[in-house]
């Protein structure tokens, strides 16, 4: 079983003992011992899952990493956060996914709940509205942009999240698209937040102290 | 009042209680509860105000928050700075303004010859009465004192804000050596001088 620690808060270890790890491509710094490195466009899932990614865009970068030894992950200084499943699916924003092994099962699955035409929408912008699904046992470690919160939702309190600043959620949540697009959006005087993710149900969503594509 | 909390030091978190708050255009990350977000076509500051900035080149867009519930806001996971205010007047780099209470007077106001080459606007931005004023810095904000006896000296890049009875000049440094090309990169400064607060980022703007 690998095992995962951080060394710091933007700093991952995974000590593998003949496992494979399905990392963010580029994000390995140093590494000890006998492991090979390979690209992999699926992580794993199968081919039905690689065919799905394509369509939707929900690209994941990964490689692998084999072998004996200790290997260190950092990806451009952002926060790592260590997520822990006990046969339950975590769903990642694939830009935000870091570090998994196989003992969780990767998909591809859409946000929103608008039929075809919110899927279109959602494939149109572009913008983490398909998310990726990791189930099983097991851990994961995700990044973001500023430390990772975790927000709490319950039958009283859904949440509504900016789907630039989503990371990541786990629970029994169901997930919408909610727009609010009014006159003023058509004349220009948007105020920036005209649709956002509504998570209903029982649940936990992690979110980012910032919004992807950012200026910095 | 509005109430202002810092879940981290990179995350605001806004209690509203049918209340209203001003936030920079797309601040929002989450919220829960009935909230409306609505561009302020006039950033509270009345045609004036907002034809000053538009003039001025302040390139930043407000938004009116008002509601219900709890709003989440953070800005490129920079620090956020929390100025609680009691009947006084803030001065802020409007690019650092993140959020502050509806119910306090905002205003642009001409702060000099800010930024002929670094770019900035020629103008900042005001805050006045009582209520809570959050902004965002590159790093840790830090605090120093101005007094009658030691005026402080910044780099308009690093500078967020300041408050107190404080006058704020531009100092030129420009001689011969900045004429051929040999700038140290530091040619102007602020200068501030009196009683009071400033508050620097220990960075600079790009």
């Amino acid at each position: 079983m690998p095992q995962y620690s951080l060394i710091n808060s933007k700093m991952l270890s995974i000590k593998l003992h003949g496992e494979e790890v399905y990392a963010k491509r580029g994000s390995m710094i140093a590494y000890t011992g006998q492991v090979d490195f390979a690209p992999s466009s699926s992580g794993s899932e199968g081919l039905g899952g690689r065919a799905m990614r394509s369509v939707t865009g929900e690209q994941m970068s990964l490689m692998s990493a084999r072998g004996t030894g200790e290997v260190l992950y950092a990806f451009y200084g952002l926060h790592v956060t260590l997520i822990q499943l006990s046969e339950e699916t975590f769903f990642a924003e694939s830009e935000s996914l870091l570090a998994y092994d196989g003992r969780l099962r990767s998909g591809t699955q859409f946000m929103g709940s608008g039929g075809m035409q919110g899927m279109l929408r959602g494939a149109a912008t572009g913008s983490g509205l398909f998310t990726t699904t990791l189930e099983g046992a097991g851990e994961l470690a995700i990044v973001s942009d500023g430390d990772s919160f975790a927000l709490d939702v319950t039958h009283e309190r859904p949440i509504f999240v900016d789907p630039q600043a989503y990371i990541g959620h786990r629970g029994q949540l169901q997930s919408n698209i909610v727009t609010d697009v009014g006159w003023k959006s058509f004349v220009g005087q948007s105020s920036g937040e005209s649709y956002q993710l509504k998570f209903t149900g029982l649940g936990t969503v992690y979110i980012q102290a910032a919004e992807r594509g950012g200026n910095r | 009042m509005t109430r202002f909390r810092l879940e981290s030091s990179r995350l605001l978190e806004v209690e509203l209680r049918n209340e209203r708050v001003m936030t920079r255009a797309g601040a929002m990350v989450a919220y829960d509860g009935q909230i409306k977000f609505e561009k302020s076509i006039l950033g509270g500051e009345g045609l004036f105000g907002a034809l000053k900035r538009r003039v001025g080149g302040e390139g930043f867009d407000l938004m009116t928050t008002s509601g219900t519930g709890r709003v989440y806001i953070a800005q490129n996971a920079a620090e956020i700075l929390l100025v609680p205010l009691q009947n006084e007047k803030i001065f802020i780099e409007s690019s650092s303004l993140l959020a502050f209470d509806d119910g306090m007077r905002s205003n642009t106001v001409f702060a000099g010859l800010r930024g002929a080459s670094s770019g900035q606007g020629l103008f900042t931005t005001t805050v006045e009465g009582t209520g809570n004023v959050a902004a965002i810095s590159d790093g840790t904000a830090i605090v120093l004192e101005v007094t009658p006896s030691e005026p402080l000296f910044v780099d308009p890049d690093a500078f967020i804000g300041f408050k107190g009875n404080i006058r704020q000049e531009f100092i030129f440094d420009v001689n011969w050596k900045t004429m051929i090309g040999q700038s140290s990169g530091e040619s102007y400064q602020l200068k501030f001088t009196g009683q009071g607060i400033v508050y620097i980022q220990p960075s600079e703007r790009r």
